[in-house]
């Protein structure tokens, strides 16, 4: 199955892509997105360790499974400022 | 362009330069006798370093989704109505960022609403900055400075 995946800021700038799909197999997790997402770009392999996954716009955890078509992304700490 | 609500609650993301008086426009009204509007504005000096300018990039979806978010949870924590504006792309120094005004029957209320909301949307927003200056550029992610390309290094 296809995953969408949406990168921004610090993912997007490092990679150069804004957005990608990724084939998936059934029954995979957020974890698993992150992982195929550092086999594509070996420059994102911090990902999973700083970001929180979000699935169709929710903030979800790394076992969240993903169903076709949907849009994936990885979140890393946001804007800073006191 | 004519700004609407959604119920006590205005949210936009915008790569245009903010302006608070048509928020307070929108928010104000008979029954609201106190309205506090917070601006967040590009600063100089970040971590000891000279800034040029920020460059912000947004997950725009869910960025205007967990606005809105924190713009109903704070209207049923304070009666109140609430507008949260944000810009993305290239800002100058001293040029807004953010906006968030806040519109309730009384100043107390007022200020603990906007307070909670600027507080809340720093915290969960999908909105990033990318601090350049003279010799270098970083992204701020929360407390940690990361590199902007691969390979770079940064004080993480």
């Amino acid at each position: 199955m296809q995953v969408r995946v949406e990168l921004f800021g610090r993912l997007a700038s490092q990679s150069g892509a804004r957005e990608l799909t990724l084939e998936m197999p059934v029954g995979a997790t957020l974890r698993d997105v992150a992982a195929a997402l550092a086999e594509r770009f070996p420059v994102l392999t911090w990902v999973p360790s700083i970001c929180r996954p979000v699935r169709n716009l929710e903030y979800v955890s790394w076992d969240t499974p993903v169903t076709a078509d949907d849009e994936v992304s990885f979140i890393p700490p946001v804007s800073g400022g006191v | 362009m004519k700004l609407c609500m959604q119920g006590a609650v205005f949210v936009q993301i915008t790569s245009d330069p903010l302006d608070p008086a048509p928020l307070m426009r929108l928010v104000e009204g008979p029954d609201m006798g106190a309205v506090v509007t917070f601006s967040g504005n590009v600063r100089n000096q970040n971590r000891g370093r000279e800034v040029q300018y920020l460059e912000y990039d947004a997950y725009r979806p869910m960025a205007e989704r967990e606005m809105r978010a924190i713009g109903e949870e704070t209207a049923t924590r304070w009666p109140c109505r609430i507008a949260l504006q944000h810009r993305v792309g290239r800002l100058e120094l001293g040029e807004a960022s953010v906006l968030v005004v806040a519109a309730c029957a009384h100043r107390a209320e007022a200020f603990e609403a906007c307070r909670f909301a600027i507080d809340t949307l720093k915290e969960r927003v999908p909105i990033w900055k990318r601090e350049v200056w003279q010799d270098g550029e970083v992204w701020i992610e929360g407390a940690a400075d990361a590199p902007v390309s691969a390979g770079t290094d940064a004080s993480r």
